[in-house]
């Protein structure tokens, strides 16, 4: 079954020493580590102003902190978590560290293209963290125009070049993906018989290569926006709406994408601890490209029902409806491949649990927000605040978390501690609910996002979502602490001790 | 109690077409969730004797997989036809409708009614008419959401949009904007008041002839949603008011005017003239939409709360 069993799983690391050694390296591995660092700081930075966003929807006059700061907070837990922790985690670490070991190649086609990549990555981070410096920007993530221009100064340039870097290097590393999954595999390998999991980074690196000319053509023209040219404003007779569609056009099937690669994470997991087949893997992969498909077509989605005409709203909405079908077909997949019973409630299988829960009522409040005269009534709110976070970062993190305790021996050649990665699992499946069911709540009552004051009788189910970001925050930041810790000095593993 | 879990009731025929399938929604997700959750926690610990291989999956297996993907895609056309019956029937707006002109701006929304009367973070409209809001927004984008009629319009530079609804239960009900505009967005909050329809004649006359000066400027006060900015407790954006008329204001130069009629006259016209000390000249004029015997009103009512 294993053909790319290596003697020693830490030999990579300890074949060449120095600085150098590392930042010139084209070893897909120790890319993949590298990526793990720079993201971990993303996450930490994320996470931190979570628990400040948590703070502040305590009181409902949103006392904790002004609502400039406010703003300013929101908008860099935004960039952070989207551009510099969903996008790039699965492929970056996982994809990176896995896909040529599963596909029998020495290495990703670019091998520097890869290394290349990450640079983009890092750049782009420290662009936006420079334009902290300059007071931050407050238009959200999404950076809508007019608004962005007309509230930031000098820091929303280098804010755009960093989500464009961070952008392009996403589309770079998922072309890279693309390429390798066509052209590396080992002589015999199939597309059939290509790993789910690799199917998984395939589809989820076809959908950012594919959309990324779109951002780029958005932020193009925000950067010219900003440099005197303005065809976003309504009084040099620009389409007010326009940044926002090409905005959305990308945004809404890019952060689909990251799920399909979890959705491989995933059944990697289920099948290995289980020690199952994949109950009918040729449908499992058909339904991963359908989904990512659909998203496609969708990508309207998320303009309003009432500004995007009946032909695209309807047909939209129609394609978003659809996204259900292959997601139920694969939950009930794997749900057939468990059968029958005694499993093993190893950490990472309590995530595979943990991703089926959030990703199977993720589908079915997907539904509400597809169905146009539902998703007009609750675009804007909490409800799509809940449903993104809920879905696409709880299954991105849990996917991540899972596979990467479950292939942590592989990479480290350390056994991770088993009792309280358990614990962290629990712990973080609790917060997640906690958190984010009442503001499913909020969204329905009307509650909008981005609200630095809200109703007071409001204030009850936040009270509820802000407990339940402490409990998520306080389990994430276990595993920060405890992987770096067994990578010195946790015990000596096989890289398969699973099997 | 019930109110607050399963919301508010919807306060239109359109709200409980949407509720319905919300409902239809919420009811199919659930039993298939639960569904799932089942299955899969059944499967899971169902007792297995160790090393023992697994047999090809059976017949129910099999059934169980095709049921749970036929049924999914019988559901979301459903939803689909349904969703696009409720768009279909409520899609234009009946010729009868009442218009009424909504603006947009950095953070307030304005809405002007057929007779040219004006109102700021609230609407008055009466029941069992359909309301036809003519949308636009003098700066940035911005969407006005009306929850307890389950609609919302995108509100944007340069382009005119319009929304519909026809209220069906009397009562204040939320109005929210729901795309983000900056500093002041959770203050873009107001309310939708469905009143009778003589009421609502009374109001939007002006009629207030059975009504004291001070009765009638404390309902201006109240409609013109003065105390949004005017908070008694002085938080809000703008100086508190009460206690202060007849005594001296001190003005951003460091000079001193008296707080009476003629002064606030000026500041509701011409309000960044002469401001008082610490704050920003952000209030927007109110010419055109009081006139002489409101201000006297209002200052009636100001009056009345110096002498309390």
């Amino acid at each position: 079954m294993n053909t790319t069993q290596v003697p020693d799983a830490r030999s990579y690391l300890q074949t060449r020493r120095g600085i150098w050694s590392w930042l010139l390296t084209t070893d897909h591995k120790r890319i993949a580590i590298l990526y793990l660092a720079s993201i971990t700081i993303f996450f930490v930075l994320g996470a931190a102003t979570t628990s400040l966003l948590g703070i502040e929807a305590l009181q409902p006059e949103g006392d904790a902190m002004s609502p400039e700061n406010f703003d300013r907070m929101f908008t860099l837990h935004g960039l952070c978590m989207v551009f510099f922790f969903l996008l790039p985690v699965l492929t970056g670490v996982l994809g990176n560290f896995l896909v040529p070991l599963r596909i029998g190649a020495s290495n990703l086609a670019f091998p520097r293209l890869n290394l290349a990549t990450w640079y983009l990555f890092v750049a782009g981070g420290l662009l936006l963290l420079a334009s902290t410096l300059h007071g931050a920007v407050d238009a959200g993530w999404s950076l809508l125009l007019p608004y962005s221009a007309q509230s930031s100064g000098a820091e929303l340039v280098p804010a755009i070049l960093g989500v464009l870097l961070a952008g392009v290097s996403v589309g770079l590393m998922g072309l890279n993906m693309v390429v390798t999954v066509h052209r590396m595999r080992a002589p015999g390998m199939t597309y059939w018989k290509v790993p789910v999991f690799v199917w998984g980074q395939y589809a989820c690196g076809l959908l950012l290569a594919l959309l990324t000319p779109v951002l780029v053509a958005a932020l193009a023209l925000l950067l010219r926006n900003e440099l005197g040219y303005a065809p976003f404003v309504a009084e040099t007779s620009g389409d007010s709406l326009l940044f926002k569609k090409l905005f959305w056009t990308y945004a809404n099937p890019a952060l689909h994408a990251p799920l399909l690669a979890g959705i491989g994470v995933m059944t990697k997991v289920l099948t290995t601890i289980s020690g199952r087949v994949l109950y009918d893997r040729r449908r499992v992969i058909i339904a991963i490209m359908a989904i990512a498909l659909l998203h496609l077509l969708a990508a309207g989605q998320s303009f309003a029902p009432e500004t995007r005409g009946i032909y695209v709203g309807n047909l939209s909405s129609l394609f978003a409806l659809l996204v259900a079908v292959p997601s139920a077909a694969i939950i009930v997949h794997w749900a057939a491949t468990l059968q029958p019973g005694s499993q093993r409630f190893t950490a990472p299988m309590l995530y595979v649990y943990t991703f089926i829960g959030l990703f199977t009522i993720g589908s079915a409040t997907n539904l509400f927000l597809a169905a146009s005269p539902l998703g007009s009534h609750l675009q804007g709110t909490a409800f799509g605040v809940a449903h993104l976070h809920y879905f696409v970062a709880g299954g991105v993190i849990t996917a991540f978390l899972g596979g990467l305790h479950f292939w942590w021996p592989e990479i480290t050649g350390r056994l991770y501690p088993e009792m309280l990665a358990r614990a962290v699992a629990v712990v973080v499946f609790v917060g997640f609910n906690l958190m984010f069911l009442p503001q499913f709540l909020l969204g329905y009552l009307g509650m909008p996002s981005r609200m630095h004051a809200y109703p007071p009788d409001f204030q009850v189910l936040k009270v509820l979502s802000s407990a339940g970001a402490t409990i998520l925050v306080a389990g994430l930041v276990l595993p920060a602490l405890y992987l770096p810790w067994s990578f010195f000095w946790g015990h000596r593993s096989t890289s398969h001790p699973w099997e | 109690m019930w109110d607050e879990i399963l919301g508010p009731r919807g306060a239109s025929e359109f709200a409980s077409r949407v509720d319905l399938l919300s409902l239809f929604v919420l009811g199919v997700g659930a039993l298939f969730s639960l569904g799932v959750f089942t299955t899969v926690i059944v499967f899971s610990i169902k007792h297995r004797p160790p090393g023992q291989q697994r047999a090809a999956p059976t017949r129910a297996v099999r059934g169980f997989v095709a049921l749970w993907t036929g049924v999914p895609l019988m559901v979301v056309l459903a939803v689909f036809f349904w969703s696009s019956k409720i768009q279909a029937g409520h899609a234009s707006a009946p010729p009868e409708s009442l218009e009424i002109l909504g603006s947009a701006r950095q953070w307030l929304w304005t809405f002007e009614h057929e007779n040219g009367r004006k109102e700021i973070n609230a609407l008055h409209v009466p029941v069992n008419v359909p309301i036809l809001l003519n949308l636009e927004s003098e700066d940035v984008l911005h969407r006005l959401s009306l929850p307890a009629f389950r609609i919302q319009q995108d509100t944007l530079p340069g382009i005119p949009t319009q929304m519909w609804f026809r209220p069906t239960r009397e009562g204040m009900y939320r109005l929210f904007c729901t795309e983000f505009c900056g500093t002041g967005h959770s203050s873009m909050s107001g309310m939708v008041y469905v009143l009778d329809p003589i009421t609502y004649g009374h109001w939007v006359t002006g009629d207030s002839a059975s009504l004291t000066p001070e009765e009638a400027g404390e309902m201006l006060y109240a409609a013109f949603r003065c105390d949004s900015c005017h908070a008694p407790s002085g938080e809000g954006t703008g100086p508190a008011l009460a206690g202060r008329f007849g005594t001296d204001s001190i003005l951003g130069d460091g000079s001193a005017v008296l707080f009476d009629t003629a002064y606030m006259r000026e500041s509701l016209l011409e309000p960044n003239v002469r401001l008082a000390e610490g704050y920003e000249p952000i209030m927007p004029s109110y010419k055109g939409q009081l006139d002489e015997s409101q201000i006297a009103q209002l200052s009636a009512y100001l009056e009345s709360l110096a002498s309390d």
